[in-house]
């Protein structure tokens, strides 16, 4: 399921979560990348900082060089013409689709870009919106050599941040580089089919020093409920549910922005989640919400001081017309009554 | 019968309507601004299936499942043991499952206090000074604690140590961790009794010793007797020790690793701390630290002060190795420790300790007098013990897999097969603190049934599996001919 939604031919049995599936990927690209003797992977401005620095914890002690690319501060997208310019080429460059501001980053252009200079491309993806957006198995001429991300939004529960799952898929020729187990259908002595770990010559109870990873217990519940999630759905299904999520962010956004002092801060294509800039920090109109239970949103201050007063709002089909009403009714209190207070002091 | 595959469920156009928007998807997206160019064109092979489908077909298919909660599970190393319900309702309250990881600290202090008293009962169940609970696996927890070795030795300019000593009766997790944070493998021989080779561990030592992984009681189901004599010799060579967790079972309220002179632990939570993780995780490898290595713990961490319980990030520990998950790790599985630990006390898990320990002594008494060959005779058995059916094997051409599979048949799971790697024909045993005399009793008599038909019908156990969903796998088939992911095609 997860290979078919990404538009690649093999998928392992799960790995921690998201951001440590990009740091896996990583070293894997590494390995797999056998013409190139660069350690430093390029990240597409935009991508997760905290997925950067989960890649940083894990591999960099390995001896991984990270690196973020410039980030088109009008189009809150990677800029495809400064994108690898200059440097020397990297042994592989993560994008991320959608990237962390939300925004539908030219992946063409990225993707080809990259294959032009002899990196792998590691596309990070939510695997709800790649039963609208176009899989990363398609992007540019060859499409992306590893594909990763957050299992989370198929089905399983938000939980503080735990227990996810991440998911890893590639092309049928890396299949010896994934980490982690992999499962693979066979046959019983009798010559009833039956399923069995495979290709465990890659993991750490045969190779210990020299296996792809060292990871052993994974995310198994969770692989179970998101197959499960998806079985239920469908394609059909989980189509209705990105176009949803996409719609009510696309609603959630024009609401807010009818508030004073409140404005989309990018005019780029999203999935569904989106940058608003305000007129004042984001951190002090989310603690006013916060007081009447509504929790308005992600604070990009702390991780991207570069971007201003800027707020990340997400809707998914969870949310009614409703709670969008009641956010922009309350938001425009809020904006008001701060604002009102700040021409009076 | 064999159970169809869901894609072969698949019928055009079947939906469970119940569960997605009602609306179509051009309905959906009528109005909205999503180019052309971005838009998915090709299909999926997401089955088109009812709900009753599903719900009748992933049914079928746990039931195939031979699980904890069907059968004696005597999985050494894994430490398969009952998990009280509770520890799972509590954790699943909707308070705790619908919280979003980034929500504000005012809107989550509940459990961050769950979180905050958790890090202190790890602290003074291990001895240690400080916990981080954010690794996901045991295997995260060994990469965090070698990480921090790491960044200890760096931060006092000692770049020259970069190697880590590892026991050859290690998890292969060990191994494969030091390599993952840039360290260089040497490998300790194991003397006849199941100790660290002193003598080899002396010469091992030098300038270029990071530290030594090492776990207590070993893999091989043995407490570890001269630990206070390996903590002196690394820690003179300028080494630090650290303490492969996996699982606390024998240990629990009876000795802290933190006073064995351990400098950093990693405990595998769901193992000895309530979380059922047959089938592969989810699971918690928790880190505790001594008091040099406080400064590198991964964040986030839970701290307190006058205003309640909040975050301790990079900016309160500027040389933290880092950030190991998106989020905080695995904290569902970090609510049922806490409730796990809640529920039992320092009385209760202290009884953890001595049942386990107990059960697997009386199992490796009865199964020596019954005729097996234990590999440590002379040995007390931890949580865990190792039988070998090397004799077998030779005379009989009955190995430990056959048996493992005979065992099966008599509604036994099997024991750990072929680990640790150094004993010839292993079986490896551990049978739980949670399991009655009755059943131990039984495996017992399953054992000695075996053992009749290797002389009487070895057929019999070549054989086996015979009761099962499927009989022994053609493992070189699955790896030569991979079939790792449906096509259409496959149909054919």
């Amino acid at each position: 399921m997860i290979a078919s939604l990404t538009g690649m031919e093999v998928s392992n049995a799960s790995l921690y979560d998201g951001a440590s599936a990009v740091a896996e990927a990583a070293l894997m690209a590494v390995r797999a990348n056998r013409k190139s003797k660069s350690r430093r992977v390029v990240f597409a401005g935009g991508t997760s900082r905290t997925y950067q620095k989960v890649a940083q914890a894990i591999a960099g002690t390995q001896g991984l060089l990270f690196d973020e690319s410039p980030l088109d501060s009008a189009r809150g997208i990677a800029d495809p013409e400064q994108f690898l310019a200059g440097d020397e080429p990297p042994v592989a460059v993560v994008i991320q689709q959608p990237n962390f501001l939300g925004n539908l980053e030219a992946v063409d252009a990225l993707t080809d870009a990259a294959h032009a200079v002899g990196a792998l491309v590691i596309a990070v993806v939510n695997p709800t919106s790649l039963a609208l957006i176009r899989p990363p198995g398609e992007w540019g001429e060859k499409g992306a050599d590893i594909v990763c991300g957050e299992g989370q939004p198929l089905g399983v529960p938000l939980s503080s941040g735990g227990p996810y799952f991440g998911f890893m898929t590639t092309r049928a020729a890396l299949v010896r580089q994934l980490p982690g187990r992999i499962v693979g259908r066979t046959v019983d002595v009798d010559g009833k089919p039956g399923f069995t770990l495979t290709l465990q010559a890659r993991e750490q109870h045969i190779r210990r020093s020299k296996a792809t990873s060292n990871i052993c217990t994974n995310q198994g519940l969770m692989v179970t409920a998101a197959t499960m999630y998806l079985a239920v759905l469908g394609e059909e299904g989980l189509a209705r549910v990105a176009a949803a999520s996409h719609r009510q962010t696309q609603k959630l956004v024009s609401a807010l922005t009818s508030v004073r002092g409140v404005e989309r801060a990018y005019d780029t294509p999203f999935f569904h989640e989106a940058v608003l800039r305000l007129d004042r920090p984001a951190a002090d109109v989310l603690a006013r919400l916060a007081e009447h239970d509504v929790l308005g949103g992600l604070d990009l201050g702390v991780d991207h001081p570069e971007l201003g007063n800027a707020l990340l709002v997400c809707a998914t089909e969870t949310k009614t017309e409703e709670d969008i009403e009641r956010y922009r009714a309350l938001l425009a209190e809020v904006m008001n009554e701060q604002g009102s207070l700040a021409s009076a002091g | 019968m064999t159970e169809a595959l869901i894609f072969e469920q698949s019928r055009p156009g079947r939906t469970a309507p119940a569960q997605a928007p009602l609306e179509s998807v051009d309905d959906l997206l009528e109005g909205c601004e999503l180019p052309a160019a971005h838009r998915r064109s090709t299909k999926t092979v997401l089955p088109e299936v009812s709900e009753l489908q599903v719900v009748r077909h992933y049914t079928r298919l746990s039931q195939k499942n031979f699980s904890i909660d069907t059968n004696f599970y005597p999985l050494g190393s894994c430490t398969m043991k009952y998990n009280p319900r509770a520890c799972n309702s509590l954790a699943m309250l909707p308070g705790f499952i619908n919280r979003h990881p980034l929500g504000p600290e005012t809107h989550g202090q509940g459990f961050l206090e769950c979180m905050y008293e958790l890090q202190d009962m790890l602290k003074s169940v291990t001895g240690m000074q400080g916990v981080s609970l954010t690794p996901m696996a045991g295997a995260q927890g060994e990469l965090t604690g070698v990480a921090m070795i790491r960044a200890y030795h760096r931060a006092r300019g000692d770049l020259a140590r970069n190697e880590i000593l590892v026991p050859d009766a290690a998890h292969g997790t060990n191994p494969a961790t030091a390599t993952m944070c840039g360290c260089k493998v040497v490998e300790l021989p194991t003397d006849s009794e199941g100790d660290v080779d002193i003598d080899a561990l002396r010469e091992a030592v030098g300038p270029n010793t990071a530290g030594i992984m090492l776990t207590n009681p070993s893999t091989l189901g043995v407490f570890e007797r001269k630990i206070t004599e390996i903590a002196k010799i690394v820690h003179d060579a300028g080494g630090l020790l650290y303490y492969d967790g996996a699982n606390l079972n024998a240990i629990l309220g009876k000795v802290r690793p933190g006073d064995m002179g351990f400098d950093v632990i990693h405990m595998n939570l769901h193992k000895t701390f309530s979380t059922p993780h047959g089938g592969g995780g989810p699971g918690s490898g928790a880190v505790g630290v001594g008091e040099r290595l406080l400064p590198f713990m991964p964040v986030p961490i839970v701290g307190k002060d006058e205003d309640g319980y909040r975050w301790l990030d990079e900016r309160d520990l500027p040389q933290s190795i880092g950030r190991l998950s998106g989020f905080m790790g695995n904290a569902g599985v970090l609510l049922r420790a806490y409730i796990y630990m809640r529920m039992l006390g320092d009385e209760g898990m202290r009884r953890v300790g001595e049942f386990a320990t107990l059960n697997a002594n009386y199992l490796m008494k009865r199964l020596e007098a019954a005729g097996f060959e234990l590999a440590f005779p002379t040995r007390r058995a931890s949580h865990e013990f190792i039988i070998t059916l090397k004799k077998t094997a030779r005379e009989h051409h009955i190995t430990a897999m056959d048996v493992a599979k005979a065992l099966l048949d008599d509604g036994f799971h099997a024991p750990t097969t072929y680990f640790p790697l150094l004993v010839p024909e292993c079986l490896l045993i551990e049978p739980t603190e949670t399991e009655s005399r009755d059943m131990l009793d039984a495996f017992v008599d399953a054992m000695v049934g075996i053992a009749q038909r290797v002389t009487s019908d070895p057929e019999s156990i070549h054989a086996a599996p015979v009761t099962q969903p499927v009989r022994r796998l053609d493992d070189v088939r699955a790896a030569k001919q991979l079939d790792i992911a449906w096509r259409e095609t496959n149909d054919a």
